[in-house]
């Protein structure tokens, strides 16, 4: 009984397979994977000859269900007449990590891939790390990839933007791109305030496909670090803090500061404040655990806001 | 049951393949489960990757089969790679390919050397998304220390610092799981001096060791949380401030509206003045608000918070005369 086209398939892929270091010609396609040539012993196909002909369309047409089907693409070799495997995308090794990383985090809000794609089926019952990505990511990745210009409802207002990048900071993702009314001015927004309407897309295209060049002076890292204190703008100053024992963590996780003293209930510690009101908000949020000692100005400007509000301010 | 295209035979063995290779092996009733055919039906299917046939060069009919083993317990599994997948030359779809590189950068943070492997992977996944995706994953200090406890079946001994407490209180804890969610690290844990497992972060442990209790982590059935249930913490404070002043506020809380600017008060205009309600989780966070205020903003309720707010002050104010 002649091979199923689904056998006849999957032979020939096993078949060049076997071959991949020599490449095969199509008389040994025909010859060697059953379901090319009724006799298989016969002489060899004569270039051009109805036989050559129905073999060769055939076999195209199979390695085009190849390529379609399992992403398996096959290069023919002019000089040499043969027929040869093209390199993988991904090594064995490289998908086998893959694959673990896959079953190791969970994520939420992303499509789903094609079916029976990498990491597709793992068991991620077992998975230490759940990540949310924000639905939002997929249709700016699409832009970012086509280098499209969008145009998107933020907070109530229209905006356009040449997306260059997306990226998460504190748990919240964001796009960085250029502002095309404002001389390509890097902007960033957060992607849980632009508008998903009822009905119809969220970003919608504001140019054309491959219209979108990314600077050269943009730097993700930068981009993506939305700490008032990197970039603010206020006259530079090292604060020094002294910090109770038990919130030094955090206090240190909160403003990247530098410990520079320990003692057996505090420590001290240093940082560079470009933002004088936002270190004032995120100092008080340490209560008593945190106290400002250096220099005079920014103790003045804690000291103040405390006089004024314990002093009943709006009351 | 309609006979299968040939696609849909293929779209059959992808998936049931990626299982196998995935999963290490499965029962064929459950893979057919899956793909919604019977098991008879999907043994069909299978038959040709289970038996591949080519002639060698001595034109001898070659039976190749062990890439993919259906044993007498009928459990797929395969042997020595997908060797289909190993073929495959088309990068993975956009959504796949996201969804790989988000897994493989966490992964990367994570792992204590190198992975030579993951990190080509990740970079041809980055090259072919072709965005630029920024990712900052940063594991807390002390997660080795409670990983390798759990992984021992040993208790650990922390120092650790509850929301909105002032010090930090030493707990022996047994870690039934250890897991990251929203960017941050938990363990869900026993206190051997309580009877119910809690869920405690990782990054609040100012110390940890592996203690002396040794015990054997159970199932832990509830699987990680979709989400914490906080709603008994939520804290509401009304308060009439100058719109741009919240943008100050610490995060996280939430902003409800109760009157437009210029007209809380009917009559009068008060450009740029909103009434807002503020929703924080936790009496901390509260505090942190109301700290945060400019002085001149108004709380309105709850009416106990006036005074408390100006008590706040006045206690910090003392570290500073």
């Amino acid at each position: 009984m002649p091979p199923s086209p689904t056998e006849r398939i999957l032979n020939l892929a096993a078949f060049l397979n076997d071959r991949r270091r020599a490449g095969v010609t199509l008389d040994e396609i025909a010859r060697s994977v059953p379901g090319y040539r009724d006799d298989a012993d016969g002489t060899d196909l004569v270039p051009q000859s109805p036989e050559w002909e129905a073999v060769r369309r055939k076999v195209r047409r199979d390695f085009a269900s190849l390529q379609d089907e399992w992403g398996i693409t096959v290069t023919y070799v002019e000089e040499q007449h043969r027929y040869r495997l093209d390199r993988a995308f991904f090594t064995p090794g490289e998908r086998k990590v893959l694959i673990a990383a896959a079953s190791a985090v969970a994520i939420d809000g992303l499509d789903d891939g094609r079916p029976g794609a990498i990491g597709s089926k793992v068991d991620d019952q077992a998975a230490q790390i759940v990540v949310a990505v924000h639905a939002l990511v997929d249709d700016f990745r699409d832009a970012i990839a086509d280098a499209v210009p969008v145009r998107f409802d933020y907070d109530g207002a229209v905006r356009v933007l040449e997306p260059w990048a997306l990226g998460v900071w504190r748990n919240r993702w964001y796009v960085a791109g250029g502002d095309p009314t404002r001389d390509l001015d890097m902007r960033r927004f957060r992607l849980d305030r632009v508008r998903v309407p009822p009905t119809g897309p969220a970003l919608t295209p504001a140019g054309a496909p491959g219209s979108v060049v990314r600077p050269d002076w943009f730097d993700e890292a930068r981009a993506f670090d939305l700490d008032p204190n990197s970039w603010g703008h206020d006259p530079e100053l090292e604060a020094r803090v002294r910090v109770a024992l038990d919130h030094v963590p955090a206090f240190v996780d909160e403003f990247g500061a530098t410990v520079v003293e320990r003692g057996p209930d505090h420590a001290v510690v240093v940082l560079t404040v470009r933002h004088h009101e936002s270190f004032l908000v995120r100092v008080l949020g340490f209560r008593g655990h945190a106290v400002v000692e250096a220099p005079p100005v920014l103790v003045d400007l804690v000291r103040d806001h405390l006089r004024a509000v314990a002093a009943g301010g709006g009351a | 049951m309609a006979a299968l295209t040939h696609a849909q035979r293929f779209a059959v063995l992808r998936e049931v393949l990626a299982i196998a290779e995935e999963r290490g092996s499965v029962p064929l009733a459950d893979a057919a489960d899956e793909v919604g055919l019977t098991t008879e039906k999907l043994r069909a299917v299978l038959e040709p990757v289970l038996f591949l046939e080519f002639r060698d060069e001595e034109g001898e009919l070659v039976s190749l089969s062990g890439a993919f083993l259906l044993d007498e317990h009928d459990r797929l599994s395969v042997d020595s790679g997908h060797w289909l997948r190993d073929l495959t030359v088309t990068p993975p779809d956009r959504d796949t390919a996201l969804r790989l590189l988000v897994a493989a950068t966490h992964v990367r943070a994570l792992v204590p050397t190198p992975v030579p492997d993951l990190d080509r992977a990740a970079g041809k996944l980055q090259r072919h998304l072709q965005v630029i995706l920024r990712m900052p994953v940063a594991p807390p200090p002390l997660l080795d220390v409670v990983q390798s406890a759990h992984a021992r079946g040993r208790s650990i001994v922390v120092r650790y610092l509850s929301d909105g407490q002032d010090e930090a209180r030493t707990r022996e804890l047994l870690v039934w799981r250890v897991f990251a969610q929203w960017g941050r690290w938990y363990v869900r844990a026993r206190d051997v001096t309580e009877s119910e497992a809690k869920f405690f972060r990782i990054d609040r442990m100012l110390e940890a060791t592996v203690g002396d209790t040794a015990f054997d982590p159970p199932d832990d059935a509830e699987g990680i949380p979709e989400w914490f249930d906080l709603s008994a913490n939520l804290r509401t404070l009304r308060i009439r401030v100058a719109a741009r002043a919240l943008e100050r506020l610490p995060s996280p809380h939430r902003i409800e509206p109760v009157a437009e600017p210029g007209v809380t008060e009917p009559g009068t205009v008060e450009a740029d003045v909103v009434e807002v309600d503020v929703i924080v989780s936790g009496d901390r966070h509260r505090d942190h608000v109301l700290l945060s205020l400019p002085p001149e903003a108004e709380v309105l309720a709850p009416p106990e918070a006036v005074e408390h707010r100006r008590a706040l002050a006045a206690r910090m104010l003392a570290a500073y005369e």
